[in-house]
């Protein structure tokens, strides 16, 4: 009986941040970009019912500029974790299976990575390329794959050792054979709840980065400038500019996370004790 | 389900009732700090905090573009100054005379004046000055000037190859430099002649000047002020908290109430526009090696619909809250400006026919059009440092949608923008007391040289009529010829004839002050919101009845 | 940390920024003669090999090469802004540390209590709140509204900078101090509580209970001494983190330190100072990881005594 509870109580929770999610985005194109024409009679408004979320002092109404700024910030979160989640596939296989040397000079990489902050790697990439929205995507995307990398050359170590990988190897299977059907089928939940749990990571770093200023055109909503340009304007006490953008990014992260946590507790009922 | 979310939205919250409580701990509560309230009661004050933006444009440096910008009158001296009904009138030299023929310029030097140092100013140091200047010549044009003669030490003799109209404001703008004590690091420590000396500067933050002790001229009132380099929201926030006496404000801030204070606002020939680079791509480099050229932008139609369709009010009211006038050329208002050019704008039906009739048509239904299989696309550069011109980016790009036009936003800094501005539009600005700027940024001969003729205009017709107003004898004969150049009833450098910017908006210089503080009589503000107000800082006063 | 240092090298020659262009700042301009000497001057025109060992080698003998924005040389302008990145970072590292740890022992004493799922829901809640959003609420609340504290500003007015007093300089720290604080608390607390939930649970907590200590006396006789160490471990490791949350607090407060002033660097094209503060960033981060590491083998057996 507790137990169903416990799962059912799983289930509506990541019922309600898939929801979140999926209305943003639906939000995201739903509400026109008419409302992001400047008026000059709607310059400054506080939130009414009209502007949920007020408007900026340009009179573009700000639940539009937020949603439609957040949407980049998912997509560019999407297009982090899922590279960071593919190269982390390849270099944790490769490491785990291709011998010493490839193994040490991966687990190198990884161990540099991994010590620097995400943000100056970023910026490092992001200027590398010439800044712009181009900066702000390969930047986010070439920056979160260590960790996990980590995590699938360890899972793929483990798992080569394994009885019934060294008796497919004994029948002569090929390398190529064990990988696709052996290896790749036992870490993809380990990939999936991987990507998952980047996904969040990648969009705060997305803002972080939009916020310091590199890349973005200012015509392009995004959740970074739209903070960057409320610090530029706090002295009027324009408070909306700066709460409710933030509020729905947390409330997107958070939900994020807590579809990867939950789903890596489905996946592997062993770590709900961790 | 609901309660998921509840939960998620009390999470946050309480991260923010937490975060204050925490913060209330960690800070014994303390009250505001203002230092102006003491102040106050007082009768006199002769210290000044004020706020001008985030660094000094030129840094004290006149090769550094020092003096373009109204900044010539506070640490230094110059031959000749402006009264704020702009007539010019002697500063160094007591009197001057100038020959029929304009080649012979005579100026006899007074003999008090004295740098910061205590050191006094020679005629050499003028001479010196000039020189170097002329030899340096990438900010200032001083090729005419053939030989300068020291006739007696009182003396100087300017022998020009050719009249020059407009050599009497740069006599106004260049600062007499030591020639003893000038090198490639004179920012750092400037001395001059002027009512102020600089004390302290110490970079990004903020600059001290304090009243020269050898000034010749009458004595400051304020005897120290102190220039804080805060961007317009940090400058705001330090006035709401009296940490300042004087800030300059963006548009949306002027409508902010403080008390004690009032606002200041000025009108300037400060203009903004978009330049529109008139050659094709692939004309070549520049002498620095940047490309030339847009394709887009070469197209005169393109040009004209810009400057005919863009709604000009509608910029003043959003972008500026009404601070601010129409634009249509780069020297509005002035003597030498000719009125014809005014056209009639937000013409978005006209400006759509006159694209029609070039070749620009929207064949693909993308909203933007096409001619020969070229997008009517381009960039639009912009410093995202400065607030006003990125918004005016932000409505110009907007608008030009309504023609078919796209225009891309790209927010950058100068250092990138000097690379890119002869090949794309650039958010430019421009407004001086003379039509030297104009000269410069229409001539083909300065193409290309630092921010002059950036689009590379080159029309003969304005040319010649540019050259007959630098060559002029008088002014009026100078004026007649600049308003030619701008429109002939056939061709010109306004939005009538070659169209080489889309010039939009005059701002209004809003600052925000103390009402007691006198800022004397200002003249027209020019380009330099910073600097415009602070020429004459010698002659501001407390007025202490004011309230 | 060669790697790392070719790595950044190799990405920032990549950059299509002209560093002749960035160097000489919007006010000047040059001649073609200048250009070339400029570039004879940093050696743009060697191949990009030989820039880096140039490079490195100079900066094994300590010269970081001269800063093109600022015009000094790099070594000058690290110094001066990490005593400021050091109090800030230092103070936020204290601080978090010494409040997360507390709530997680508060938090394991009171297990499943009401005060508990507080405490785990603002850990739970805070990591995922972007620094510099976290950042932007305190600046509201205290300098816009409570006008406490400056906004923008990071010096005092007016006064020459030997004048400065530790005060002036402590007021100027406080909400950014805090904001860095804030994000680091999570982590520890977390930790902790899971920590001393275990040792509350262990055998002979269960055995001194019987002999009649308090809770606190638990706490301070065994608790304490076995998780403390193991947090303070944990709390070196986050170096990394509190680095690249400085970046984005600095950024918010205008605080003048190392974080800002690569962004800076970063916007601007300012190759040798970007190099500069990446390499002490990585330094840094790197000694709060070898600390940790060594802390962990030293504490590790005696952990297991204890347990």
């Amino acid at each position: 009986m507790k137990k169903y509870n416990a799962r059912s109580k799983m289930l509506i929770s990541l019922a309600v941040s898939g929801s979140i999610i999926a209305l943003t985005i639906i939000f995201s194109f739903w509400l026109s970009p008419d409302n992001l024409i400047t008026d000059f009679a709607k310059k400054s408004l506080p939130p009414t019912f009209r502007h949920l979320f007020g408007t900026d002092w340009l009179g573009r109404d700000m639940l539009t500029r937020t949603l439609k700024g957040l949407r980049l910030s998912l997509f560019v979160g999407f297009l982090g974790a899922f590279v960071g989640a593919s190269l982390a596939t390849c270099l944790g296989i490769a490491a785990a299976t291709l011998g010493k040397k490839v193994d040490s000079v991966i687990s190198w990489l990884v161990d540099m990575f991994i010590g620097m902050p995400h943000l100056i790697f970023i910026i490092l990439i992001s200027f590398a390329v010439g800044g712009g929205i181009k900066g702000v995507v390969f930047g986010v995307a070439f920056t979160h794959w260590p960790s996990l990398t980590r995590i699938i050359r360890g899972e793929v170590y483990a798992l080569k050792n394994s009885q019934y990988i060294q008796i497919s190897k004994s029948f002569g299977k090929s390398k190529w054979y064990i990988a696709t059907k052996h290896i790749l089928p036992h870490i993809i939940p380990q990939i999936m709840v991987g990507f998952l749990l980047l996904f969040p990571h990648a969009i705060v770093h997305e803002a972080s980065i939009t916020f310091l200023g590199f890349g973005l055109s200012v015509q392009t909503p995004s959740i970074g400038l739209i903070l960057s340009e409320a610090v530029k304007h706090i002295s009027i006490g324009d408070w909306w500019l700066a709460v409710f953008p933030g509020l729905v990014l947390v409330l997107v992260v958070k939900s994020f996370d807590n579809i990867g946590e939950q789903v890596k507790i489905l996946i592997n009922p062993a770590s709900a004790n961790e | 389900m609901k309660k998921n979310l509840k939960k998620i939205l009390l999470f946050v919250c309480v991260g923010i009732v937490f975060t204050g409580l925490l913060a209330g701990c960690n800070q014994p509560a303390q009250g505001p700090v203002n230092p102006n309230l003491q102040v106050d009661n007082q009768d006199n004050k002769e210290e000044l905090v004020i706020c001008m933006g985030t660094r000094p444009p030129g840094e004290f440096d006149p090769r550094k573009r020092w003096g373009l910008y109204s900044q010539s009158q506070i640490i230094h001296d110059t031959l000749l100054t402006r009264t704020p009904d702009l007539e010019i009138i002697g500063d160094l030299a007591e009197s001057y005379f100038v020959s029929e023929d304009a080649l012979t310029w005579t100026f006899h030097l007074r003999e008090d004046y004295k740098f910061s140092n205590g050191e006094a100013v020679t005629i050499e140091d003028v001479k010196f000055t000039y020189e170097m200047l002329k030899e340096d010549g990438i900010h200032w044009d001083l090729t005419f000037l053939e030989e300068i003669e020291v006739k007696d030490q009182q003396t100087l003799v300017f022998h020009l190859s050719e009249p020059r109209s407009t050599f009497v404001a740069q006599l106004t703008e260049i600062v007499i430099l030591p020639s003893n004590h000038y090198d490639d690091n004179y920012s750092e420590n400037p001395i001059g002649s002027g009512p102020y000396k600089l004390v302290q500067w110490d970079k990004g933050q903020q600059a001290i000047f304090e009243v020269n002790p050898y000034y010749a001229g009458n004595e400051p009132h304020f005897k120290k002020f102190t220039l804080l380099f805060l961007d317009e929201n940090a400058a705001l926030a330090a006035a709401k908290n009296g940490t300042v006496d004087m800030i300059y404000v963006l548009p949306e801030f002027a409508d902010e109430q403080i008390p004690g204070w009032k606002l200041y606002s000025y009108e300037s020939n400060d203009v903004r526009g978009v330049s529109l680079p008139t050659q094709k791509s692939g004309s070549g480099t520049t002498p620095d090696g940047y490309p030339i050229g847009n394709d887009v932008t070469a197209d005169i139609a393109i040009r004209r619909a810009l400057n005919m369709g863009l709604n000009r009010q509608a910029i003043v009211d959003t972008v500026l809250n009404g601070h601010g006038k129409k634009a249509y050329s780069l020297v509005d208002k002035m003597p030498w400006w000719n009125e014809a050019t005014i056209i009639e704008d937000n013409q978005v039906a006209a400006a759509q026919q006159l694209l029609q009739d070039a070749g620009w048509v929207d064949d693909d239904n993308d909203g933007i059009r096409e001619k020969n299989g070229l997008k009517a696309e381009c960039s639009l550069y912009h410093p995202s440092a400065d607030v006003i011109r990125t918004n005016i980016a932000i409505v110009v790009a907007e608008q030009a949608k309504n023609l078919g036009i796209n225009i891309n936003l790209v927010g950058s800094n100068w250092d990138e923008m000097k690379t890119k501005m002869h090949s794309n539009p650039l958010l430019f600005a421009g407004g001086r007391h003379h039509p030297h700027q104009f000269y410069r940024m229409h001539h083909p001969d300065l193409a290309g040289i630092a921010y002059n003729n950036i689009v590379y205009m080159n029309n003969p017709v304005v040319t010649e009529y540019m050259e007959q107003a630098m060559h002029a004898s008088t002014q009026e004969e100078a004026n007649e010829n600049w308003k030619l150049a701008q429109w002939n009833g056939v061709t010109g450098a306004s939005a009538l004839g070659d169209a080489p910017f889309a010039w939009l908006i005059r701002l209004d210089h809003l600052y925000m002050g103390n009402s007691r503080i006198n800022v004397g009589h200002q003249p027209i503000h020019t380009h330099g919101h910073e600097w415009s107000l602070l020429a004459n800082i010698s002659e501001w006063t407390w007025d202490a009845s004011e309230k | 940390m060669i790697g790392l240092s070719i790595l950044s090298f190799i990405m920032l020659q990549c950059s299509p920024i002209d560093p002749i262009a960035a160097y000489v700042g919007g006010d000047t301009s040059l001649t073609p003669e200048q250009r070339l000497a400029l570039e004879e001057y940093w050696g743009l025109d060697r191949p990009a090999s030989e820039q880096y060992l140039t490079w490195l080698s100079n900066l094994l003998r300590g010269d970081f090469g001269v800063s093109k924005i600022h015009r000094k040389p790099v070594v000058e302008i690290i110094k001066e802004k990490a005593v400021a990145s050091a109090a800030l970072m230092g103070i936020s590292w204290l601080l978090s540390g010494v409040i997360g740890f507390i709530l997680g022992v508060t938090a394991a004493v009171k297990k499943g209590k009401v005060l508990d799922r507080f405490i785990k829901w603002i850990a739970y809640v805070q990591a995922s709140i972007p620094t510099f959003w976290l950042g932007l609420l305190l600046l509201i609340i205290f300098s816009v509204w409570l006008r406490w504290f400056p906004i923008g500003i990071s010096v005092p007015i007016g006064v020459t900078s030997s004048e400065v007093t530790l005060w002036d300089r402590l007021h100027h720290l406080v909400l950014p101090a805090l904001t860095l604080s804030i994000l680091g608390i999570a982590n520890v607390t977390l930790h902790t509580r899971e920590k001393m939930i275990e040792v509350l649970s262990s055998e002979y907590i269960i055995f001194a209970k019987a002999r009649g200590e308090t809770t606190w006396q638990i706490i301070k006789n065994h608790g304490l001494r076995n998780v403390a160490l193991p947090a303070i471990t944990l709390h070196f490791a986050y170096f990394g983190e509190l680095f690249g949350g400085s970046v984005l607090a600095e950024q918010v407060f205008s605080y003048p330190g190392l974080g800002s002033t690569l962004t800076d660097a970063g916007l601007k094209g300012d190759l040798p100072l970007l190099m500069g503060i990446v390499m002490i960033s990585a330094v840094f981060v790197f000694a709060g990881n070898t600390i940790a590491d060594l802390l962990n083998a030293s504490i590790n057996p005696r952990l297991k005594e204890g347990v």
